[in-house]
């Protein structure tokens, strides 16, 4: 769907176009009128006045009482002019026409005419023609006047007001878009909001959004809420239930080690080989289930805060060992992905590499686009024939690695549900079993 | 050596506190977060093995409530909730060691002992005090001819304690309180003739009386 701001914008822009160009239309021919109309209504007295100073001779022929006449009509080419023809006579014609005749349509007596006519030189003439009855002669008087003038005066208006209006125009459509824009930003805020949620940088979207959307805003929110409180219960439910689970496994294990179980050592291996077989496949289901997984939103851990307790811990738990565990990364490292999931992989890879380690772990971290996590010891390492077997697809850790697959396994899976790789291999610079993980850390939408 | 078990599973109670106690234990039992807290802050225990998941107030509050107030007793967290954010948040709050169930009764006792070994600065190894050496399995003392000397259970506690504070003025009162579980009746008397007793096994010369005070476990050089 196209943008509603580039929409709203648009239309607002061709309505104010529109509205411009019917009000030129309007506008123009108006004031050409209103010109018009006031010329005329001045030739309208000029010839009431010259009627009366109009004569006609016996034979026909009209006269005029020049001493009387309005000079502008005696000085030759002075934009004034007029022409009295009767039915019989020579035409009367002003000094100022310079024996140039105008164009007069005939009219009937009390007939006004409004006519348009090109003049001496090229002047253009607006006529005004009027038919007479004086002395029993039927006469027409015809008196124009020059409208060049005029004319140009009135393109000149008409250029100033288009220059105005076309700068009206662009002004208005530009703050219309700052409007448009304006009303807008919260939207855009909004949408601000979750890109920062979807890397974690807040849990929630700010509420205070315009009242059309703020429903929208709420919903997400109480689903971020639900979602977020679905997560826990599953996770604490599922402790709740391990807890359950794995106490009574403890008493059935010590079965087993009861002296009772000495007369029958068949029984006590296969007693100690299923409580195991419960044991791990218990483990790698609830930790499965337990996992976030890289699709949730709003996760953001900075892994210097959780590197150096964990590797404490570590440390802790093989104290007996002279354990040298080093670990190399950028500052301020931001996994963006679940604390509880990261801790169980980087955790689980660490137990690991306790377990065969002589007494050195390096753990190297990078972060670009993609999460780099090497894990390394100086153990005795993985045979080329066990590595080639775990490079393939779909093999079973736990069953692969006699012992010590149940913690790789559950990295598999953690890996596997960020949609991660991970490779293992030989460590050229310890010596050791090295284990390589690349995990996405960047918003799940590109 | 006083051990404080907090666990609240009844089956897995009698089955520790069993195997705990011929490990060499004396062995209190506290059912639920709140009596272990008051236990723990009253009575000299040597290490508490904690359930995190209890009634009433959770492990970790207990661990974190007791380091607070400064208890530095020695602590194993033993759970099921063994993810590893568990486990950090777990030493976070103050825990020695930590031991994920299902686990094997063996694996317990043998972190205890090394917690407690490490508690009392001594090195890993075999308890050994001048020609002493305390077996903590089979809980025998082998003297320097190599003669292997079996112990009984309240024997082996004593010993094990003596040895462990050597050079230390160990009052009455301090040994039966670490020696013996809450429930036990002990008489100062009592004391006397298992001092007595090792006495006569391991050598007159190793435990001296200080009169008033109490006993020292003296290791000629």
């Amino acid at each position: 769907m196209r943008s509603l701001q580039a929409r709203l914008g648009v239309s607002l822009a061709i309505s104010l176009v529109a509205l411009f160009i019917l009000e030129w239309f309007v506008v123009s021919p108006t004031i050409r009128k209103l010109t018009d109309d006031y010329v005329i209504s001045r030739l309208r007295l000029d010839a009431t006045s010259l009627l009366a100073l109009v004569t006609i001779s016996e034979d026909g022929t009209p006269e005029v009482d020049a001493s009387r006449l309005d000079p502008l009509y005696q000085r030759p080419l002075s934009g004034h002019y007029f022409q009295v023809i009767t039915a019989d006579g020579h035409p009367l014609q002003s000094q100022s026409l310079w024996d140039e005749a105008f164009h007069v349509p005939m009219t009937l007596p009390g007939e006004v005419k409004r006519a348009e006519a090109t003049g001496p030189s090229g002047q253009q003439l607006l006529v005004l023609v009027s038919g007479f009855e004086k002395q029993g002669h039927h006469l027409t008087l015809a008196i124009a006047e020059d409208i060049t003038p005029l004319k140009l005066d009135l393109r000149q208006f008409q250029n100033a007001y288009m220059v105005a209006s076309l700068i009206i125009l662009g002004s208005l459509i530009a703050i219309q878009s700052l409007i448009v824009q304006l009303s807008f930003r919260p939207l855009h805020r909004v949408r601000q909001d979750i890109a920062r949620l979807e890397r974690g940088e807040m849990s929630q979207i700010r509420e205070s959004v315009p009242t059309e959307v703020r429903p929208v805003v709420q919903e997400m929110n109480r689903l971020l809420r639900v979602l977020e409180e679905r997560l826990r219960r599953s996770r604490n439910a599922l402790g709740n239930l391990a807890h359950a689970l794995k106490t009574p496994l403890t008493l059935v294990m010590q079965l087993a080690e009861y002296e009772d179980m000495d007369k029958a050592p068949e029984a006590r291996s296969q007693l100690r080989e299923y409580t195991t077989i419960l044991h791990h496949r218990l483990e790698r289901e609830l930790r499965r289930a337990r996992l976030a997984g890289g699709d949730s939103a709003n996760q953001r851990l900075v892994l210097d805060d959780e590197i150096t307790p964990l590797i404490d811990t570590v440390r802790s738990l093989y104290q007996d060992m002279d354990l040298d565990i080093v670990c190399c990364m950028p500052k301020q490292t931001v996994f963006r992905g679940n604390r509880e999931d990261f801790l169980e992989l980087l955790g689980n890879l660490l137990n690991n590499a306790c377990q065969w380690a002589r007494h050195q772990i390096a753990i190297t971290i990078d972060d670009a686009s993609r999460l780099y996590l090497t894990v390394e010891d100086d153990g005795p390492g993985c045979p080329a024939d066990v590595l080639q077997h775990l490079a393939k697809r779909g093999v079973r850790l736990d069953e692969s690695i006699p012992g010590h697959g149940l913690g790789l396994a559950i990295c598999k899976d953690i890996v596997q549900q960020y949609n991660g790789d991970i490779v293992f291999g030989r460590s050229s610079q310890l010596g050791g079993f090295l284990v390589e993980v690349t995990l996405p850390n960047g918003p799940s939408r590109e | 050596m006083r051990l404080l078990l907090v666990e609240d599973d009844q089956a897995l109670i009698q089955r520790l506190q069993s195997a705990l106690t011929q490990a060499g234990f004396a062995v209190d039992v506290a059912g639920d977060g709140v009596t272990a807290e008051s236990l723990g802050n009253t009575e000299p225990y040597d290490v508490v093995v904690l359930d995190l998941g209890l009634p009433e107030r959770s492990g970790l509050e207990v661990l974190k409530n007791w380091r607070a107030a400064g208890n530095s007793v020695s602590v194993i967290v033993l759970t099921a909730r063994d993810a590893w954010h568990e486990r950090v948040d777990g030493f976070q709050a103050g825990a020695d060691d930590y031991l994920g169930k299902p686990f094997y009764v063996e694996e317990l006792v043998a972190r205890l002992n090394a917690l407690i070994r490490r508690s009392n600065s001594s090195s890993g190894g075999p308890l050994c005090a001048g020609d002493l050496t305390l077996d903590e399995t089979r809980q025998t003392l082998t003297s320097a001819h190599g003669e292997t000397i079996p112990l009984t259970g309240v024997e082996f506690r004593l010993m094990r304690y003596f040895m462990l504070h050597p050079g230390q003025v160990l009052s009455k009162s301090q040994l039966s309180d670490h020696v013996y579980d809450w429930d036990a009746d002990h008489g100062s008397n009592v004391l006397e003739v298992y001092v007595k007793r090792l006495r006569q096994k391991c050598g007159r010369e190793f435990i001296q009386t200080r009169r008033g005070q109490g006993y020292v476990f003296q290791v000629s050089e």
